[in-house]
């Protein structure tokens, strides 16, 4: 019983750290791309 | 890089740089009439005008129009409108111009920071409607839309004919988001401008709601630049004061030419 709780708890963490890099890759654009949303055209 | 060549091969050519940054090279097409004396060259880049969009810095984009301008068989002259005119100052540090020349261009980090004031403080509805679309989705279509909405902080004489000139545009909203910040983060340029020994001459329209005299002063003094206002002009002088404007590039580079011959 002990050993499966360990492994849902290892199960849910890999899951969780899945679930920050599917995150992350959503996020990849240039941060610089963003820089210029304050500023006008000139 | 696009470059659209107008004129015929003449004793003087000009390189003529867009602003934004982010707009084509089409709004400055005003300026052919130029071509009748002069050898007029179109600078479009970084995915203005179909150009292929490449992240590039401000400091690797002068090193390509020098590249194009030192392969010119007659001596050039550097213009840019605006942030155009960041990038042919920063050209004109590398390489050597018969002359630069600078429209309504901020050139250091408290102009433009004036700017950011002027167009916070005196935006309209509208734009900010458009603001808010352009902040909330990044593509060509709304970046035109805004920058298509700045009316009075842009032109003089507002018409719907000015606007669409924009709205029309072959623009790039990736090159206005990756090198917005160029001008701020570049300390050292009007520093650098100031040692160069070509002409220099600053235009600017009297009625500039987004640059006025005001913010531009320090810059012009900086960089030793010679300072002609354009009357009924805004921020596009070459749009609203079409005649006046081209007569203050003529004669400035006639002046040069002349003073050559003497020598």
């Amino acid at each position: 019983m002990k050993s499966i709780s360990r492994l849902l708890i290892l199960l849910l963490a890999f899951a969780s750290l899945a679930q920050v890099f599917a995150n992350s890759k959503s996020e990849d654009i240039n941060p610089k791309f963003r820089e210029g949303n304050d500023k006008p055209g000139v | 890089m696009r470059v659209t060549k107008v004129g015929d091969d003449s004793q003087i050519s000009i390189i003529l740089i867009p602003g934004g940054p982010g707009l084509s090279t089409s709004y400055l097409r005003s300026m052919d009439e130029l071509s009748g004396k002069y050898q007029l060259h179109f600078l479009d880049i970084c995915g203005t005008n179909g150009t292929q969009f490449e992240c590039l810095s401000a400091l690797s984009i002068a090193q390509t129009i020098k590249e194009y301008a030192e392969n010119i068989e007659s001596p050039f002259v550097l213009l840019g409108h605006s942030y155009g005119g960041y990038l042919a100052s920063k050209t004109a540090t590398i390489t050597l111009p018969e002359a630069l020349i600078c429209v309504s261009t901020p050139l250091s980090a408290s102009s433009m920071k004036c700017a950011i004031g002027n167009y916070s403080s005196k935006k309209s509805l509208n734009l900010i409607a458009r603001e808010a679309e352009w902040l909330r989705h990044n593509s060509e279509e709304t970046f035109k839309s805004w920058l298509s909405s700045y009316g009075k902080l842009y032109f003089k004489n507002n018409d719907d004919r000015l606007s669409n000139l924009i709205l029309n545009d072959e623009s790039s909203y990736r090159f206005f988001l990756n090198n917005n910040g160029d001008i701020e983060n570049d300390s050292s340029l009007l520093v650098q401008v100031a040692k160069t020994n070509f002409p220099k001459l600053f235009i600017s329209g009297i009625d500039d709601e987004l640059l006025p005299l005001s913010a531009i002063k320090s810059d012009i003094e900086a960089g030793s630049f010679d300072f002609t206002l354009v009357n009924n002009a805004g921020h596009f002088p070459m749009l609203d004061n079409l005649k006046s404007t081209l007569s203050y590039i003529d004669n400035f580079i006639s002046s040069i030419t002349s003073q050559r011959t003497k020598k």
